[in-house]
């Protein structure tokens, strides 16, 4: 039976109030941060040295793990999306695994893997010398076990959605499957691109269980924002106000740009 | 010259299985339900899917045959195709759609729009060339299509339900324009549908498939007079 607009329109009161409460949960903490921010020791805080490299820390692993997951979360996403291999089930099972996954675990796993005694550690360290637990590149790492999947899954389902007649048309035109891939497939998933690599930058950003288990937390070389401000919340509770107040900003931000540029677009592709 | 089509061809549980020869200058229109072969038998001449046995030879050059392991990629091809809708790249110009197949063999975008001033001009796009393919309507979008086609000079023209989607006033119009492409074309022009009126309007000889088989090839007026 259609319902008339008029009454589609009619709030359904008890409904209404729980949904209200709900939103009232997730403000409030917000607004609580904002009441207790230190306002006038805001430049104050932001400008010290350790909360300056952490802040630069940041910005440059989670950068760093954005291009490592476009380099090489946008082939898997291919090879997900359009070639049917053995194990390929597996594969995307074992990606929502690791989003779903505490990422404490990730960092343990992280740990004994390539850590100095680890699976694959004991031989970079024997052979080459190479110690990755408590460096930059095991916060990078770290990120990267957590933030890839995001950018994974968003562009496989963007590659889904892309009919495939329109690579079939370009390649009977003459087009090599490189320029085919370069001219054709990526310009048509570009939003959804653009939006796995803004939430793994924005997951990479937040990372702090992975990183604080396999890479330490090493003022100027592992600590990053989210780790600095625990370190902040027992010594110096200001701190860890503005700085968390940093990073609400930081993904609101993202989230703004996001929804006015491509989610719009992207959303019904993204499982999330 | 003619264009040799023998061969099986697998795809799950599906099984095309066909023996046809096409002559040059012939408007073959093939036809037959959803899931009959139609389309699996224009992606097996454009390459896009190779057989499993048999062969397809055009002009005496082998394209694919499967036992002698010669396949010959769908870019070295001479097959232009045009799919329902058209199938415009959306995230370019009427004319970057056009002069595609010009610039992925490399050759100048100033060279290549050159190049395409006849097309452009045969189908009356000149005022198009700087829109999307969003801003176009049905019966545009596949005049474009098949200028994009057309403009790296194939042998073959294959046209894939060129004309589902389109509103029954476009489609009379459409109808008539593709008559006078498929007149305009020497080589060799198949066109797949499921629409008996399409059929009849344009073809010479009509092939029917079902279930991957072929149960009718005949000309269009012999199958006029079946119906």
């Amino acid at each position: 039976m259609r319902q008339s607009p008029r009454h589609r329109q009619r709030l359904p009161w008890p409904i209404s109030a729980i949904a209200l409460f709900a939103v009232a949960f997730i403000l409030s903490p917000f607004i609580g941060l904002l009441w207790r921010t230190p306002w006038s020791k805001f430049t104050d805080i932001v400008l010290e040295q350790e909360i300056r490299d952490a802040l630069w820390l940041s910005l440059k692993t989670s950068l760093m793990t954005a291009i490592l997951c476009v380099i090489f979360g946008v082939p898997l996403a291919w090879l997900l999306a359009r070639v049917n291999f053995p194990g390929r089930r597996f594969i995307r099972a074992l990606m929502t695994l690791s989003m779903v996954l505490p990422p404490v675990v990730g960092g343990i796993a992280l740990l004994y893997t390539f850590g100095r005694r680890g699976l694959i550690g004991q031989y970079l360290d024997s052979w080459f010398g190479i110690r990755l637990p408590f460096t930059t590149a095991a916060v990078v790492m770290a990120q990267c076990f957590v933030a890839m999947p995001f950018l994974v899954l968003s562009v496989e389902a963007g590659l889904r959605q892309l009919d495939t007649r329109f690579e079939d048309v370009a390649r009977t035109l003459g087009g090599s499957r490189w320029y085919v891939f370069r001219q054709v497939t990526l310009p048509s998933i570009k939003p959804s691109l653009i939006a796995g690599l803004v939430l793994a930058w924005a997951r990479a950003l937040g990372e702090f269980g992975a990183t604080i288990t396999f890479a330490g937390n090493l003022p100027g070389t592992t600590q990053t924002m989210p780790l600095a401000t625990y370190a902040a919340l027992d010594s110096n509770p200001e701190s860890a106000l503005i700085l968390s107040l940093v990073m609400v900003a930081v993904a609101f931000s993202i989230l703004i740009a996001l929804r006015e540029r491509w989610l719009g677009r992207a959303d019904q592709g993204l499982a999330l | 010259m003619t264009l040799n089509t023998r061969f099986a061809l697998t795809r799950g549980s599906f099984k095309l299985n066909v023996d046809l020869s096409f002559n040059e200058g012939e408007v073959v229109v093939i036809m037959g339900p959803n899931g009959s072969g139609k389309s699996t038998f224009l992606h097996a001449i454009a390459g896009l899917l190779p057989v499993n046995s048999g062969s397809l030879v055009l002009d005496n050059q082998t394209l694919d045959e499967a036992t002698k392991k010669v396949f010959v990629d769908p870019t070295q091809r001479p097959v232009g195709i045009v799919f329902q809708g058209g199938l415009l790249f959306e995230t370019m110009t009427v004319l970057e759609n056009i002069i595609f197949g010009l610039r992925a063999r490399k050759t100048k975008r100033t060279d290549a729009t050159h190049q395409a001033q006849p097309l452009i001009n045969q189908f009356g796009l000149a005022e198009l060339l700087e829109r999307h393919p969003r801003e176009l309507s049905g019966g545009q979008a596949q005049r474009v299509a098949i200028a994009r086609a057309l403009i790296t000079a194939p042998k073959v023209l294959l046209l894939d339900e060129p004309m589902s989607g389109l509103d029954t006033t476009t489609r009379q119009l459409v109808r008539a324009e593709f008559r006078e492409v498929l007149a305009g074309f020497a080589g060799y022009r198949i066109l797949v549908t499921h629409d008996v009126d399409d059929a009849l309007s344009m073809a010479d000889r009509i092939i029917e498939l079902d279930h991957g088989k072929v149960i009718w090839d005949g000309s269009a007026s012999e199958y006029r007079g079946k119906l």
